[in-house]
């Protein structure tokens, strides 16, 4: 029990921190500010999928379309009807703004959540690669949809949205998400998405409805990621259905498995360093001193990427934090019996 | 919509089609005998469309009087040999060495070969839509009354029809598609025959490259694009491409798997149930 309230300290003491240095970030620069926030949804993005990903062993490649209706519905409603609370509440106060924030981030988070429900009910029939691609196309279809609303610009993007976003907000997102997903798993309840995931046969037979386990995980990971979109959209105050695609889905998907699936503290390790080493290979690209070449490479970072994640999947497939599976046990695939003990004499 | 305007889709959706079926012949070999999904398909089928491309003005001075139309020719069997190296290449570094992991692992790869193909194309051949050399004259098939047909929509559904007979040829009646088809239904026991799993695997690769160049450096009246600026995504080649290799993907599954095998279904029960312990490797292969 103690363990337990040791992690409530933690959540509680990294929302103050936050706070704190949120308050005396005016002097950062606001290139760096941005970058540093973007890290923080990126967190959340992350730790969110590995939830869907990691822990309960359903490949999904359609990440970002959450996002994108998280940002899209975050967006739309602190646009057009913040007016009738600024005008209750007397002007757009910070009581008021913060109330506005969180109402919005909530609604972002739910739609994707309800979104995640439609897909996931249907698709999570499907297992391994046959989920991805559904879940891929699902993510598409999103993102099409969004294209061809013209109520919030349809290709042209949405634009003129309140810069909201802090650090104190997108830490804290980021914080809760972990603490949420941390106390997930470590419960009673949560050990069925472990069970999912290592043998899907077996937990039927012990009782455990694997789909219900499927949909919820997935319906939680969907809200994190709806969350970050409202974060998001309300950090670049122009949002963008191009800037929700199968690429985004991918980054995610990439930070989950260099972090290693099924490792909270990897995925976000993972996350910080894959955002800043896209961030810095820009710089890469001006260094007069590196030969011409090399620049032009640095200058296309998703071949950098790309190589990335070839040699990752070669040399350390289980990421930098995650314990290898035990050998023959594909995610959410076949059974193998455990080793009988040797019977001494 | 009147019944010429009718056939004329037809035809069009036809030649079209074939192009398709090409493409997702290739990605049914791959997954038939592999089962796993290769997301790099899409990127070497452009390969084989810039092979074409900067073939066909090196190759086709060469072939000047009675040898013409022989032209197009020699750049489909060069593009289709490159095609089919890259194809092993690409297995050999990338999916080979994952042969017993899971699944997941090589399609991860499979994304990442995918992306360094596509990005690396756009590098290398810079990313501004280039115009495909015509390779045969375009021009409409006279006879046909009011309907249009060209001769490229003619000589796609003729290329796509030779390499389908061909390829069934080589499944149904080899050995090495006897062994091809061997391992899709059980790779554990085709090996205990003395089936060479890596050869077989290779050669599917290849074949299927060879296929995808076919398509890549068939004649068309459309222009090659590989990626864009990102000021012009919209309308960016990248997207088409990975568009393409989505589809072929879609189409596939359409399909309902048409398996090179028409597995004998008693052979799959025994594979899932009575022999249970097959199915490991099977999973991870």
């Amino acid at each position: 029990m103690k363990y337990r309230h040791i992690k409530k300290w933690i959540l509680l003491a990294a929302i103050i921190l936050s706070g704190i240095v949120s308050h005396f970030s005016g002097g950062i620069n606001s290139y760096y500010l941005q970058i540093i926030i973007f890290i923080g949804i990126n967190i959340t993005l992350a730790v969110g999928l590995n939830l869907i990903n990691g822990y309960t062993g359903q490949f999904s490649l359609g990440h970002a379309g959450f996002m994108a209706i998280g940002a899209y519905v975050a967006a739309y409603l602190s646009t057009e009807h913040s007016a009738g609370l600024f005008r209750a509440l007397g002007g757009p106060n910070f009581f008021s703004i913060t109330l506005l924030f969180i109402s919005v981030l909530i609604a972002g988070g739910l739609a994707a959540a309800a979104a995640g429900l439609i897909v996931g009910v249907p698709s999570l029939r499907l297992k391994g690669d046959y989920l991805a691609i559904v879940t891929l196309g699902f993510g598409e279809i999103i993102r099409v949809v969004i294209q061809n609303t013209d109520a919030v610009g349809g290709p042209r993007g949405y634009s003129g949205i309140a810069n909201y976003t802090t650090l104190f907000w997108t830490y804290s997102v980021a914080a809760i998400t972990i603490y949420v997903v941390v106390s997930l798993i470590d419960s009673t309840y949560g050990r069925g998405f472990l069970t999912v995931r290592d043998d899907e046969v077996a937990s039927e037979a012990v009782g455990i409805s694997t789909t219900r386990y499927k949909v919820t995980a997935f319906v939680l990971g969907a809200f994190f990621a709806g969350v970050a979109g409202g974060l998001y959209a309300h950090s670049t105050t122009y949002i963008n259905p191009s800037g929700f695609d199968f690429q985004r889905s991918i980054e995610i998907v990439v930070m989950v498995i260099l972090g290693g699936m099924g490792s909270t503290a990897g995925v976000a390790f993972a996350a910080i360093l894959l955002t800043l080493l896209l961030e810095y290979l820009r710089f890469v690209s001006g260094y007069q001193w590196l030969p011409e070449i090399i620049r032009r490479i640095a200058a296309n970072r998703v071949i950098i990427y790309s190589l990335v994640l070839i040699a990752l999947m070669l040399l350390r497939p289980q990421g930098l934090f995650g314990r290898l599976p035990r050998r023959g046990i594909p995610i959410g695939g076949a059974t193998k019996r455990a080793k009988l003990p040797a019977l001494s004499a | 919509m009147t019944s010429t305007e009718f056939f004329q889709q037809l035809i069009n959706g036809l030649s079209l089609g074939a192009f398709y079926a090409l493409i997702a012949l290739g990605y049914t070999m791959v997954y038939g005998v592999l089962r796993f999904i290769n997301f790099a398909h899409g990127d070497v089928f452009m390969i084989g469309a810039f092979c074409g491309y900067y073939l066909s003005p090196r190759l086709l001075p060469h072939f000047t009087g009675g040898l013409t139309p022989l032209g197009p020719v020699a750049v489909l069997i060069l593009t289709m040999l490159i095609c089919a190296l890259l194809g092993v290449t690409i297995e050999k570094l990338a999916y080979r060495p994952l042969r017993q992991r899971p699944k997941l692992t090589v399609l991860i790869t499979a994304i990442g070969v995918s992306l360094f193909l596509e990005y690396g194309g756009q590098f290398v051949f810079g990313a501004d839509p280039k115009s495909f050399p015509e390779l045969m004259p375009d021009r409409a098939i006279a006879g046909t009354g009011a309907l249009t047909i060209t001769t490229t929509q003619l000589a796609a559904f003729i290329v796509t029809i030779c390499l389908l007979v061909a390829l069934t040829f080589i499944v149904k009646r080899t050995r090495l598609g006897m062994a091809m088809r061997a391992l899709s239904n059980n790779p554990t026991a085709a090996a205990l025959m003395g089936v060479n799993i890596d050869v077989v695997i290779s050669f599917t690769f290849a074949q299927l490259s060879i296929d995808r160049s076919a398509y890549g450096s068939s004649p068309r009246d459309q222009g090659i694009r590989c990626g864009c600026s990102r000021r012009h995504r919209k309308h960016s080649g990248r997207r088409r491409w990975r568009n393409y290799s989505r589809r072929c993907g879609d189409i596939c599954r359409w399909l309902g798997f048409f398996n090179l095998s028409r597995r004998d279904r008693i052979l799959a029960f025994n594979r899932d149930f009575a022999f249970p312990s097959s199915r490991n490797f099977r999973t991870c292969a």
